[in-house]
């Protein structure tokens, strides 16, 4: 587990000096180093290349749970994507504890993308299963632990529902199942409560802060909500756009153990911290 | 740990009994009219005939119940639809099969797949029937040729559908594949192929009732056995009841084998929404 001030910290104006440096903490869950990505648009001139990424370092530590926010266009999916290993970066080396993320022959993060991804042919039970029997498991060992997760999540009684038949909330609570079933060390969402309604998205993030303390999973979440960003993060990483990249970085301090959900309207430094956050 | 709060999770209430029942009447209720409905138009057609109907132009249904019970009796019913049923079924078989490898083929292969697209799409439009003679030059009278047809009109209906479900598969779910690290086999058999399974179920259904139309044809062409064979041998001899009894025979048939369809097609497609299927 990181150390964590006990206080928010000051933002930092030079963006450099914000990035926390992978000599300084070289073993951390997720380390990024110099990454960069450059893509051509289709129809464009040659010679023209748009940067979604300029160069960027990232450690996060095992345990910590990290958010980026940032408007459109900022970078935060091209970076979690490359993350994940579905993007190559055009400089930069990524690891995840300590694996290549697109060479591992096993997926090394969990990854919830924007889009609802739940295969509508499978149960709840059997989607959450499904990356254990691509992994090959034996069928009875990957139910088992699917049904235990999925009740983890909080939906027992509805392992034999088609996605169709499941509210948004409960589709986003097996898509976090699915992406937890393989135990990844780390995890990454990509606006995963952009599109439910507060009461849900609000338990929802119990949700995921209970299993992931749970599992001791590091989180790196993306999101346009900063109050779900500074609810719920150790580390906020405000991002600009065109080219993408951090801008500051910003510790909220914490009170009880790893992965809490703070009321931020109850605590008058988060709202600061809050509004802070919204003015970058 | 921190305590999880989760929104209600009752499972939604079943239907209750009152809406069972109601639903049970209404599953014993349609059939039973139908049944009626049948009826009603045989009594019309039976009392007609010999009346307002000339039995020598249109047979009644007494008269084709007979003959079908004398066919039934003395093998030529058997002898008959046997012949057709392989011809269609082993015809339709390979259709699909190779329908199905040529659209993973060319998913998988996307440039050959840009190429041959037109020219595959193309020979839907040919009427394989209208190649019924050199088929029979090449293949003789027997099986092969209604095989052959059967077969041809099958890929080119189910190649459509094949090609552009799997092609046309959910980038999302693609991007699942790739961040669950699935094979390109897993890919295709666990993601690809459910996903186009409503494009493969409307493919069978719509390939079946032209392959039983090229088998007949075939049949009405040049042959010695078969249902085709039986509509114009009995046409040739003026046997109105033994025209309609061999026509009824096909229809049940053809209607028989989509019976089946929509009952896979029920099992396959239980996933989707009730007003989807």
């Amino acid at each position: 587990m990181s150390t964590r001030p006990a206080t928010a910290s000051a933002s930092t104006p030079d963006p450099a000096a914000a990035r926390p440096g992978p000599a300084a903490q070289p073993h951390g869950a997720i380390v990024a180093t110099g990454i960069e990505h450059t893509y051509s648009l289709a129809g464009t001139s040659a010679g023209q290349p748009v940067v979604a990424l300029a160069r960027t370092d990232l450690v996060v530590q095992p345990g910590e749970f990290v958010s980026l926010v940032g408007p459109s266009g900022s970078g935060k999916t091209t970076l979690l994507n490359i993350l994940a290993g579905l993007l190559t970066p055009t400089r930069g080396q990524v690891t995840i504890t300590g694996a290549n993320p697109a060479g591992a022959g096993v997926p090394v993060v969990g990854y919830m993308t924007q889009h609802d991804t739940l295969l509508p042919w499978r149960t709840a039970l059997r989607n959450v299963a499904f990356p254990l029997e691509l992994a090959r498991t034996p069928k009875q060992e990957r139910l088992t632990r699917a049904a235990g997760l999925l009740d983890r999540v909080g939906l027992a009684g509805f392992a034999g529902h088609y996605p169709h038949q499941l509210s948004g909330g409960m589709r986003q609570r097996v898509s976090l199942a699915r992406a937890l079933i393989y135990g990844p060390p780390v995890l990454l969402l990509d606006e995963p409560f952009g599109a439910l309604d507060g009461t849900t998205r609000l338990a929802l993030h119990q949700v995921l802060a209970g299993v992931c303390n749970d599992l001791g999973t590091t989180v790196l979440l993306v999101t346009h909500d900063l109050a779900e960003a500074v609810s719920l993060s150790d580390r906020v990483l405000a991002l600009a756009p065109r080219p993408g990249r951090v801008v500051r970085e910003f510790t909220i301090p914490r009170r009880a153990g790893p992965h809490e959900v703070r009321d931020i309207y109850s605590e008058p430094e988060l709202i600061a911290l809050h509004n802070e956050l919204r003015e970058v | 740990m921190t305590a999880v709060q989760v929104e209600p999770t009752t499972p939604p209430a079943g239907r209750t009994p009152g809406r069972r029942l109601a639903a049970g009447r209404r599953k014993l209720t349609m059939p039973a009219l139908h049944v009626l409905f049948v009826a009603a138009i045989l009594g019309v057609w039976q009392y007609a005939s010999g009346r307002w109907i000339d039995p020598l132009l249109v047979a009644s249904p007494s008269t084709i119940a007979v003959r079908l019970y004398q066919w039934l009796g003395n093998g030529t019913l058997w002898q008959n639809l046997r012949p057709t049923l392989i011809a269609l079924l082993a015809g339709f078989v390979i259709g699909v099969i190779v329908a199905l490898a040529a659209a993973v083929l060319f998913v998988e292969v996307a440039p050959l797949g840009r190429f041959f697209e037109t020219y595959i799409l193309a020979l839907g439009a040919v009427p394989f029937v209208a190649l019924a003679p050199l088929l029979i030059i090449w293949f003789g009278l027997g099986l092969e040729p209604k095989i052959v047809v059967a077969a041809l009109t099958t890929f080119c209906s189910f190649f459509a559908n094949a090609f552009t479900g799997l092609r046309e598969t959910s980038p999302d779910l693609l991007e699942l594949g790739r961040i669950l690290h699935a094979s390109r086999r897993q890919r295709l058999t666990k993601i690809q192929f459910w996903d186009a399974m409503p494009y493969l179920i409307s493919g069978v259904k719509q390939s079946l009732p032209r392959a039983v139309f090229a088998v007949i044809v075939i049949e009405f062409l040049a042959s010695n056995k078969g249902l085709g064979y039986l509509i114009t041998s009995s046409g040739n001899n003026l046997d109105m009841p033994g025209l309609f009894g061999a026509v009824l025979v096909l229809v049940i048939v053809t209607q028989g084998l989509l019976f089946l369809v929509r009952l896979a097609e029920q099992r396959l497609l239980v996933w989707q929404p009730r007003e989807r299927r």
